[in-house]
């Protein structure tokens, strides 16, 4: 069962074309890895699957039902977007705001029920996050608001998550922390869609791995085939020493002296 | 339970303010004789539940939309059109207690019709684009007003009072009963306007956020603009521009109860209320003359915001 | 009660205090500016160029006859007909200065304190200025003999001060025949209500035509006030001088029932406000305006 189907996919802003013939196909339950150069087009392709932004040619299905045939309120719960900026205006605490993910399973009016509050502080426990669920959104360290940032997705109960950059602010060791929180929602069956500049991250938990250029695919592959001297030197214009990784085999890429 | 308690103390706030406006006055007050209670009194108090409670509400509202502690009721504009609305009907309208309210919910419609094609870009409108727009507007009708008033020559002071907020209407039986017409049309809005606390906690957050969470923020943003826009015109077409109220409000509301809307929005309208008629009284306690109620709300209100700022930093 | 009286009585002395000061300092201005500008027609011997920049000095000027003089005045300069037609120089608080130099006056009528800003510039400019800020009656008819003797008209002024003394005379016997003062309430502003106050020139002309202000406890010149209040006050005669309400709306007013003058049915919105609100020759009209519906409501039955 393929989760996000993607067909001659274009779009263009303010007439300046950024993506072009994009097709692709997402299996349910992949990890799967975007990644390309700054203007590349990433977080459109990202918008555009999350219905965000409506595509002026091309098609796009979410396990076989076309993006547009899907209402609003239905579509929020199979994807959850996480988008790279998080900004928070409020001092809600953090539970307010994982709950804020249960928006698309209440009626108008409705105040968050007792099984919402249930999915809420389960999301919190699977990111571990839950010590700190009373606490103040707006005092929280960028580590400890990009797990309540993931529980807030995953209080949606979505299919797919689409995660833009979800580590680019963090520490090594939070970086590790929110992928090891992906791979578990992965192994429950979650397929997830994330984006990064981390070329090594990427090559090392992601089933496949797509690169994007200039708008254009460029090949879209496991990572051994994709992160090669040739397309990295194609795409990002350097030579780098392509080794592999001691313990998993993935690719990784070491810059050269500069 | 705490939620429970905070309804009811902000409730209590009310009712003990109403009582005492109800039973103060140069005339006093005697259970015998209730007329001046129930003719003067009476429409004045429930004039400043509707003015506060709305200004409170709509303030809650567009803060919440615009994720911007510094919008107030005013800030699209609608107060200076309305202003500029009712001093061309004090100028120039015709005779009649409806003359002012009337020219001053025209000038606010006319105010909200205007923002709205300046902030549509591409068939969108954006958040900043109304604000911008508000402002833009804002000025254009301040400096249009200054330019009545200078070239004006009835008593400014008239025109001073009508910028700054008063509640001193004088109410006819006409005008009492289009004021209730007016009460009667302003609660569906409000009720829709609160029907929205959800949406408006989730626009907290990344608007894209909003979006994928399923809130049409376009509808959303269109909606609280017309409906926000109406009730503060039909305010300022009664009451004058009473200013603080909107800003402050449902801040001090959020430092007390939090950031929830579904709190937020209906204590701001308790908390707006109650302080509108304090306000008032105050304004005709100093009787035989009496203040613009911005200056009290100015002079009072600020400190006490100081002082909750301060205590929370 | 005795000592509020007392405190009142006090206050009312201080007010007078304050008067004779402004009246002795008025004089004085006069002295020197009549002295200046008398001094220099003589020398030069040259006919009067006058602005008026106050609507009744602009009258004053007319009913002396002195309108040749006249070479400039403002836009709500409009009685008698005539005054529209004088160069305008522009509106009462902004006049231009420019227009003003344009025309090379000899003299200036200002008043203050609206038009403190253009009297300094032209203080600037060394042209000379009559100020005018008459806070009663009786020296609005000073004032007359002043602007006479200023314009060579001296007689026409006496005349006519003469003839509105008498008039006040009359007016003065009559009031005889009243129980007392009644209580007035006069409106000045709808929106919201406004009534004029103890330092107002109304509140003296209200007091010759017989009639008391309510609100002349109120050391004040504008009074912005409200229903209850002026149900307290309770007047006996209402009197309403702006347009944005007739006597059928002020009667449905809520609560204003219970007033004295809503009772019994005596509420005039038929006067004209120019008469009260310009200190020209104009405002025995007022007086007597008022003094009749006075006598035709509050005659002491014989």
């Amino acid at each position: 069962m393929n989760a996000v189907v993607i067909n001659d996919l274009e779009y263009s802003y303010n007439k300046e074309k950024v993506l072009h013939d994009i097709s692709l196909e997402i299996t349910a339950g992949e990890f799967f890895g975007i990644i390309g150069p700054n203007g590349a087009g990433k977080t459109t392709l990202l918008k555009l699957i999350a219905g965000l932004l409506k595509a002026e040619h091309g098609k796009i299905e979410l396990f076989g039902r076309n993006l547009q045939d899907i209402l609003v309120s239905e579509r929020a719960k199979i994807i959850s977007y996480v988008p790279q900026e998080n900004y928070f205006y409020f001092d809600f605490t953090v539970l307010e705001v994982v709950l804020f993910g249960r928006h698309p399973y209440l009626k108008p009016m409705e105040r968050p029920r007792k099984q919402d509050l249930e999915k809420a502080i389960y999301a919190l426990e699977v990111t571990d996050a839950l010590e700190f669920k009373d606490r103040n959104i707006l005092e929280l360290s960028s580590g400890e608001r990009q797990r309540v940032v993931l529980a807030r997705a995953l209080a949606s109960e979505p299919k797919i998550l689409l995660l833009d950059e979800p580590t680019s602010y963090l520490d090594i060791t939070h970086q590790v922390e929110i992928i090891k929180i992906l791979k578990k929602l992965n192994q429950q069956g979650i397929t997830i869609i994330f984006l990064s500049h981390d070329i090594n991250l990427t090559a090392l938990f992601c089933h496949r791995i797509f690169l994007l250029a200039n708008g254009q695919l460029i090949t879209c592959d496991s990572p051994e085939n994709v992160i090669t001297e040739q397309t990295i030197k194609k795409v990002y214009r350097l030579s780098p020493f392509i080794v592999l990784h001691p313990q998993t085999k993935k690719p990784q890429i070491i810059l050269p002296e500069i | 339970m705490a939620k429970l308690k905070s309804y009811y103390l902000l409730l209590l706030l009310l009712v003990f303010a109403i009582i005492l406006s109800f039973g103060l006055g140069p005339t006093g007050f005697s259970l015998s004789d209730l007329t001046i209670p129930l003719q003067v009194r009476l429409p004045r108090i429930i004039l400043a539940i509707f003015s506060g409670g709305v200004l409170g509400m709509v303030g809650a509202s567009l803060q919440g939309l615009f994720q911007n502690p510094l919008v107030d009721p005013y800030t699209l504009g609608i107060a200076s059109g309305a202003s500029f609305g009712a001093v061309i009907g004090y100028l120039f309208g015709q005779i009649g207690v409806y003359t002012v309210p009337i020219f001053a919910f025209m000038g606010a419609l006319m105010t909200m019709f205007l923002v709205y094609k300046l902030a549509l870009v591409r068939e969108r409108i954006t958040k900043i684009g109304l604000v911008l727009a508000g402002v833009i507007m804002s000025f254009l009708f301040a400096g249009m007003v200054m330019l009545l008033m200078v070239l004006s020559h009835k008593p400014l002071s008239e025109i001073i009072y009508l910028l700054m907020g008063r509640l001193n209407i004088i109410f006819t039986n006409e005008l009492l009963i289009s004021f209730m017409v007016v009460l009667i049309i302003s609660i569906p809005l409000l009720f829709y306007l609160f029907s929205k606390w959800r949406a408006l906690n989730v626009m907290s957050m990344n608007e894209e956020v909003a979006e994928s969470l399923g809130v049409d923020t376009q509808k959303l943003t269109r909606s609280i603009f017309i409906t926000s826009s109406l009730l503060v015109g039909f305010v300022v077409a009664f009451s004058g521009a009473i200013s603080f109220i909107g800003l402050c409000v449902p801040h001090i509301i959020r430092m007390i109860y939090g950031p929830d809307h579904y709190k937020v929005m209906p204590l701001s309208f308790l908390l707006g209320a109650s302080l509108l008629i304090f306000t008032d009284l105050i304004a005709r306690s100093i009787a035989p003359i009496e203040l613009p109620i911005s200056v009290i709300t100015a002079l009072f209100g600020v400190p006490f915001f100081i002082y909750l700022l301060k205590k929370k930093l | 009660m005795q000592r509020l009286k007392i405190k009142q009585q006090n206050k009312l002395i201080k007010i007078k205090n304050k008067f004779y000061i402004f009246h002795c300092l008025l004089i004085f201005t006069y002295c020197v500016l009549s002295f200046v500008s008398c001094s220099k027609s003589n020398r030069e011997t040259k006919a009067q160029r006058i602005i008026s920049l106050v609507p009744s000095v602009t009258e004053i000027i007319y009913a002396l006859g002195q309108d040749s003089l006249l070479v400039g005045n403002t836009i709500y300069c409009d009685y008698p007909e005539a005054a529209k037609g004088v160069y305008k120089v522009g509106d009462f608080s902004n006049p231009s200065i420019e227009r003003i130099v344009k025309r090379k006056p000899t003299l200036v009528f200002v008043t203050l304190p609206e038009q403190q800003k253009i009297v300094n510039e032209l203080k600037k400019l060394k042209i000379p200025v009559f100020i005018t800020h008459p806070k009663t009656v009786d020296s609005v008819l000073v004032e007359i003999e002043n602007i006479g003797k200023l314009l060579n008209a001296s007689a026409t002024a006496d005349s006519l001060v003469k003839s509105i003394r008498r008039r006040l005379e009359q007016i003065a016997q009559s009031n005889y025949n009243l129980l007392d003062s009644p209580r007035v309430y006069l409106e000045i502003a709808g929106t919201p209500i406004m009534t004029i106050g103890a330092r107002s020139y109304i509140n003296d002309l209200m007091r010759y035509a017989g009639a008391r202000n309510v609100f002349s406890d109120i050391d004040r010149e504008y009074i912005v006030t409200n229903s209850e209040e002026l149900i307290e006050r309770n007047p006996d005669i209402i009197i309403i001088l702006h347009p944005q309400a007739k006597k059928e709306q002020v009667r449905k007013r809520l609560g204003w029932s219970q007033i004295n003058a809503v009772k019994k049915n005596r509420i005039y919105d038929d006067l004209n406000p120019d008469y009260f609100f310009r200190p020209g020759p104009r405002f025995i009209y007022a007086i007597e305006d008022l003094s009749r519906i006075v006598q035709s409501v509050w005659v002491r039955k014989k």
